[in-house]
C-alpha cells in the first residue's frame, strides 16, 4: 500500500482530460507548423507575381490537384509499391548481412579490432558514389538499385547490433553459462532477443538512409519506382505531378519512420519496465 | 559412509594482479543437506559459490561433485542469483521452462515440458501468473519465478547466492518459508550464501562462517533443531550469540595489519 496521501497520488497521475488537452495542444502546434510551411511554399510559388505560370505549377493547390489525379488513376500506387518492395527487400538483405556480422563483431574483440577502422572507412563513403561501380558490375536494372540500397542500410544495422551485443546484461550470459547453454544457444536464445531494441534502432536509421538513397538509385535506368517517376514527371514537364511525388515520398518516409519508432518504443517499454 | 554430494578441497582463488579472494577452503555438502555460507559482504563467499558452480576457474584445490572433478557448470546443479535475472522477453512460464529447452537437457516433448513447468509454478504459487511478463511481477514474485526456473530441472544441488537479500523483511520471511516447504518436499541439497545470521539459523543444517582476508572458513556450526525452528528460539539464540562472538573475532582479525592474528 502506498504511503502517499490520496490527494498527492491523484496530483501525480494526470487525468484523462488533462492528457487529452495536452495531446490537443501538441497537435495544434504541429498543425500550425505545417500551415506556416504550406503558406511559405505558396508564397514562394509566386501568387503575387503577374506572370507566374511556371511557378504556379509548383504551388500547393496545383500539387494537391495533381496528387488527387494520381491517386484516382492509381499510377502513384504502382510506383510506390515498387519502391517499397525495393526498400523492404534491401532491408532484408542488409539485415541478413548486418545482424550476423554485428553479433560476430560484438562478441569477438579481435574481430572488432580488425574490422573497426575498415568498417568506419567504408561507412563514410556515400552510397551514391558506388553508383557508377554498381552499374559497371551489375548492369542496368534492379540489381544495382538493390546493391546501393543494401550497402547503405547494412552499416547502421551492423553497428547498432554490435553496440547491442556490448550492452547485453552480463547476468543473462552468466545465467546461460550456469544452465550449460551452448554457444549457439547463448547467441540465439539470449543475445539475439536481448539486442532487439538496438536492432530496431539500426533498422530505423537504415530506413532513413535507404529512403534518401532510393530516389537517386531509382534513376539508374529502371522503369518504375518513385525515383523513376520523379525523372518521368520532369521529362514530361509535369511539375505539379513532380511536387505531388515529392509529397508522397516524404509521407511514406514519415510513415515508415513512425512505424519503426512505435516498434522501438514497445520493445524499450518492456525492457525498462522489467529492470 | 556415503560420499558427500559436493566436496571442496583446499580451494583458492585470486583475481589477476590483486590479493587472493579466498584460500584454504575445505567443506562438503551431503545429499539433502542445507549448508549456509555466512559472511560479511566482500569476504569472497559469492566468488566461492560461482567457483563451485563451475562459472569461475580456481587457482588451487579441487571441487568434486558426486565424486567427480567439476570444472564447468553441471546440469544437475541449479543456481539462484541475488537478482531474479528473468529474461524480459519471455513469460513466467517460458522463463521457468527455459532450462528444459536447452540441448544439455534430455530431449523432452512439448507436453512434458509444459507439465513440468506447470508443476514447478504450482510449487512456487505462480500458476496464475504463467502468462505474465517479468515486468508485471513484484520482487518476491520474480524471485519465486527464478526459484521455479532453478527447480524445474530437479537439480541434486541448489546453489543460492543471497537470493532473498533484495527483498523486504516480510517477503523475505515468506520466501524462506516457501524454500523450507519446497526442500521438505523435494529434498534437494542446498548451498546458500547469505550475510543474514537469522536466515542461516532458520534455513540451514550447518553454518559455515567465512571471513578474513583472503576469505576462509572460520568456524562451523551444526544446527540439530528440527523445523520449524521458531519453536527452538532459545537454542538458536545461543548459537546466534556464538556466531556474533566469532564475527567480532573475524572483524578484529581483519583489522590487524599484515594479517597477523593474535
Amino acid at each position: 500500500m502506498s504511503a502517499l496521501p490520496i490527494a498527492v497520488r491523484q496530483a501525480k497521475l494526470p487525468s484523462f482530460n488533462s492528457r487529452l488537452i495536452k495531446l490537443g495542444n501538441s497537435l495544434s502546434v504541429a498543425l500550425l507548423g505545417i500551415f506556416i510551411a504550406v503558406l511559405l511554399w505558396w508564397l514562394a510559388t509566386g501568387p503575387l507575381l503577374i506572370d507566374a505560370t511556371l511557378l504556379g505549377s509548383f504551388s500547393p493547390g496545383a500539387c494537391l490537384e495533381a496528387l488527387w489525379r494520381l491517386l484516382q488513376s492509381g499510377e502513384i500506387f504502382v510506383h510506390a509499391a515498387v519502391s517499397l518492395q525495393r526498400v523492404l527487400l534491401s532491408l532484408l538483405f542488409a539485415l541478413s548481412v548486418g545482424l550476423p556480422l554485428g553479433v560476430a563483431v560484438g562478441l569477438s574483440k579481435v574481430l572488432e579490432q580488425a574490422t573497426s577502422p575498415l568498417f568506419q572507412f567504408i561507412r563514410m563513403i556515400s552510397p551514391i558514389s558506388w553508383m557508377p561501380l554498381a552499374v559497371m558490375m551489375l548492369g542496368i536494372g534492379d540489381a544495382p538499385v538493390y546493391f546501393l540500397l543494401t550497402i547503405a542500410a547494412v552499416w547502421p544495422i551492423m553497428l547498432n547490433v554490435s553496440a547491442g551485443v556490448h550492452a547485453v546484461d552480463p547476468r543473462w550470459l552468466t545465467l546461460a553459462d550456469s544452465l550449460c547453454a551452448t554457444r549457439w544457444e547463448t547467441v540465439t536464445r539470449i543475445i539475439v532477443p536481448a539486442i532487439l531494441a538496438h536492432t530496431l534502432t539500426g533498422i530505423r536509421l537504415a530506413i532513413g538512409i535507404v529512403w534518401i538513397v532510393l530516389v537517386p538509385a531509382e534513376m539508374l535506368g529502371v522503369s518504375a519506382g518513385l525515383g523513376y517517376f520523379i525523372l518521368d514527371t520532369r521529362d514530361r514537364l509535369a511539375y505539379s505531378e513532380l511536387m505531388a511525388v515529392i509529397l508522397v515520398i516524404g509521407f511514406i518516409g514519415y510513415l515508415l519512420d513512425a512505424l519503426a519508432r512505435l516498434l522501438i518504443k514497445r520493445v524499450h517499454h518492456r525492457k525498462n519496465a522489467s529492470n | 559412509m556415503n560420499t558427500p554430494l559436493l566436496q571442496v578441497n583446499n580451494l583458492a582463488k585470486s583475481y589477476q594482479g590483486s590479493r587472493p579472494v579466498f584460500a584454504d577452503i575445505d567443506f562438503d555438502v551431503n545429499a539433502h543437506e542445507v549448508v549456509c555460507l555466512l559472511g560479511a559482504s566482500g569476504c569472497g563467499k559469492s566468488s566461492l559459490l560461482k567457483a563451485v558452480a563451475g562459472l569461475h576457474p580456481v587457482d588451487n584445490g579441487e571441487i568434486l561433485f558426486r565424486g567427480k572433478p567439476l570444472h564447468k557448470p553441471d546440469a544437475r546443479i541449479g543456481l539462484v542469483f541475488q537478482d531474479p535475472c528473468l529474461l524480459p522477453w519471455l513469460t513466467v512460464q517460458q522463463n521457468a521452462a527455459f532450462p528444459l529447452t536447452l540441448q544439455c537437457e534430455t530431449k523432452l516433448s512439448q507436453t512434458e515440458v509444459q507439465a513440468r513447468t506447470e508443476t514447478v509454478l504450482q510449487w512456487v504459487g505462480l500458476q496464475s501468473f504463467a502468462d505474465a511478463y517479468p515486468d508485471r511481477l513484484s520482487g518476491g514474485m520474480a524471485q519465486r519465478a527464478a526459484l521455479a526456473r532453478a527447480l524445474v530441472k530437479n537439480p541434486d544441488l541448489l546453489l543460492m547466492d543471497e537470493p532473498f537479500s533484495a527483498l523486504d523483511a516480510i517477503t523475505r520471511f515468506n520466501m524462506q518459508q516457501l524454500l523450507l516447504k519446497l526442500l521438505a518436499h523435494r529434498r534437494n541439497a542446498v548451498l546458500l550464501v547469505t550475510h543474514d545470521i537469522d536466515e542461516a539459523l532458520i534455513l540451514s543444517d550447518r553454518i559455515l562462517l567465512m571471513g578474513g582476508s583472503p576469505g576462509h572458513i572460520v568456524h562451523e556450526w551444526r544446527i540439530p533443531m528440527p523445523q520449524p525452528r521458531a519453536k527452538h528460539l532459545h537454542e538458536l539464540i545461543e548459537i546466534r550469540m556464538d556466531i556474533l562472538e566469532r564475527l567480532s573475532d573475524v572483524a578484529g582479525e581483519h583489522l590487524l595489519p599484515n594479517g597477523v592474528v593474535t
